[in-house]
């Protein structure tokens, strides 16, 4: 069954999107992440022009992350207060990160450099979660792993605990200073402006190792947040740029808001150590991804434009 | 006085009988002769029948306005990497195009090609087609030695899309009547098209004719297309509550149906805190 959507001006079927939508909603379900990184180039994949394949996807992330959230509070993951603070830290960081890149864009080869570093960044943040989910895991298993873990995240949280302005949060069991995580939602704003992504991929590491909360509510907590930034894009992709395709949307979104709700599921039958184990193969994965779209010779020299 | 009125008459009679013989001579009938594009569009074959004088060549050509707009990116070495190092927009050129013809093309003089913009790589798309350079203080155009690139990769993706054609011997010719049929693609452009027909005969074009082809979206195809184009701000709102409903929605059904089917067993219990 075909659909003609109005705004990519093309038929494609309703089950190939409903899947995808489907897919791509269980990842973000389960690490608390948009996927546009995946869905965008599938969706091109399809002959979607890649501006529409970009917008159009920013609007699905916003049911998606409306439906985690939800599954995600109905298990007690989602801290809304700390969320509160970094989003609000986020905006900020928004709106300076997409001043910078205009500034850095005049510099010429702002592209190339931001590419490289988000590769190098991405290679750095996988292994590191990888090698110690992985190192947590076999200390899970000879029963010793709380006391430890709490030794070795200390070094860093030492520095966050003389920050000023403490604040005790009930949902994550944490105390942290309302400064710290402001400025590190400032961060992953700013960050994910120039990186033109979600912040899925910087928030959940950055919520794990830096602010230290347990893996379960960094998910939840983080999909909360990524609700706001991909209504805030999805507003102004429609406003500027007029490249969302409400129709395909919808149908990605009806696929997507499911399988975030399996995802959730799936996420509370995993434990936090295996979930950070998939989520770092799936941050190597992205970064082989874009390093081999840098390195590999193009099969045309020219393509159509308004991709990431 | 009475015989010259009858003369006069007459002469007018003959006069327009001729021009009709002649406007006859040439003719063209598309039909459908518009397109409604909804929900269901999967693009449409049009078929065009019409005369020619006899032994005439015939070409058709089916086309938009010149007025498409497309941004491409070239790809370029920097070190190990390949980047976009530079982006363009393309406008000035249709959207469609597709020529069928009777005969070769190579039967048609150059200059008449030139003329009707009927050639097999599309040479009337690189003089027509103006391509801009993106850069920090505003588009700038590029001279036609490094647009060339960019016109004939879009004729490559237009060709790609089936948006652009060329189908040689494709036109039945019968006496002095013709038939073609043509495929449109789902993304044909929503305006006003023509389909042209030139009778070309011992290397002279001896008679033109043309016809609209309206191409709409109807229903919610148009109304989406429009809010999208003319009131961003409004679609995008829209499009942001959408997401928003479906999304709570979907996750209260969820929560309705675990409920539902888990009875009450599952309150406060939660199996994945094991941190």
């Amino acid at each position: 069954m075909d659909i003609f959507f109005p705004i990519a001006r093309m038929p494609i079927s309703v089950f190939t999107i409903l899947g995808l939508g489907g897919a791509v909603g269980l990842l973000s379900g389960l690490f608390g992440v948009g996927g546009g990184f995946l869905m965008t180039p599938l969706l091109m994949m399809l002959g979607v022009p890649p501006a529409i394949a970009v917008a159009s996807d920013t609007n699905q992330i916003v049911a998606a992350s409306a439906s985690g959230t939800l599954a995600h509070s109905r298990q007690k993951n989602v801290d809304f207060k700390l969320g509160f603070i970094i989003l609000v830290g986020g905006l900020v960081g928004g709106s300076i990160g997409t001043v910078l890149v205009k500034m850095l864009r005049s510099l010429g080869n702002f592209d190339f450099v931001l590419k490289l570093a988000y590769v190098v960044m991405l290679f750095l943040v996988g292994t590191f979660m990888f090698i110690e989910s992985i190192t947590a895991l076999k200390k899970l298993k000879t029963k010793e792993a709380g006391a430890h873990k709490i030794k070795k995240t200390s070094a860093v949280t030492r520095f966050m605990n003389k920050l000023p302005m403490r604040m005790y949060f009930e949902v994550s069991g944490i105390e942290s200073s309302v400064l710290a995580l402001f400025v590190l939602g400032l961060l992953i704003g700013i960050l994910s402006a120039l990186m033109g992504v979600g912040g899925g991929f910087i928030m959940l590491p950055v919520m794990i190792y830096l602010i230290g909360m347990p893996t379960h509510n960094a998910v939840g907590t983080s999909i909360f947040v990524i609700i706001f930034t991909a209504i805030n894009v999805t507003l102004a992709q429609s406003a500027i740029n007029h490249t969302v395709d409400l129709v395909l949307a919808i149908v990605l979104l009806i696929g997507s808001s499911i399988g975030a709700q399996f995802g959730a599921k799936l996420g509370k039958k995993l434990k936090g150590e295996q979930l950070r184990v998939v989520f770092s193969l799936i941050v190597l994965l992205v970064m082989v991804k874009i390093l081999v779209d840098l390195v590999v010779t193009p099969s045309t020299m020219i393509v159509m434009g308004g991709g990431h | 006085m009475k015989k010259s009125i009858i003369l006069m008459l007459a002469l007018v009679l003959v006069l327009t009988w001729i021009s009709l013989a002649w406007a006859a001579d040439t003719s063209v009938n598309v039909s459908p002769d518009r397109v409604d594009i909804g929900f269901n569009f999967q693009g449409t074959e049009l078929s065009i029948l019409g005369t020619v004088p006899d032994h005439a060549r015939v070409y058709i050509k089916v086309a938009s306005p010149n007025d498409s707009m497309l941004e491409l990116n070239k790809k370029g070495r920097l070190g190990f990497f390949w980047m976009n190092v530079e982006n363009v927009s393309v406008t000035a050129a249709p959207k469609l195009y597709q020529v069928i013809t009777s005969d070769s093309l190579d039967q048609l003089p150059g200059e008449l090609q030139k003329k009707l913009g009927l050639s097999r790589d599309f040479k009337q798309i690189y003089t027509s087609a103006k391509v801009y350079k993106h850069s920090e203080s505003g588009p700038v155009e590029l001279p036609k030695q490094d647009s060339d690139r960019y016109v004939s990769s879009l004729i490559n993706i237009y060709q790609k899309s089936g948006l652009y054609a060329v189908k040689e011997n494709a036109v039945q010719v019968t006496n002095s009547r013709f038939k073609a049929n043509v495929k449109l693609p789902p993304n044909i452009p929503h305006e006003k098209c023509t389909v042209t027909v030139y009778a070309v005969k011992e290397g002279k074009l001896v008679g033109t004719a043309s016809a609209p082809l309206q191409v709409n979206s109807v229903g919610m195809v148009k109304w989406l297309s429009r809010e999208a184009t003319y009131d961003g701000p409004t679609y995008g709102f829209i499009a942001v509550l959408i997401a928003l409903a479906c999304g709570i929605g979907i996750a209260l059904l969820f929560s309705y149906l675990d409920n539902a089917l888990g009875g009450g067993k599952k309150k406060g219990f939660n199996p994945g805190a094991s941190h």
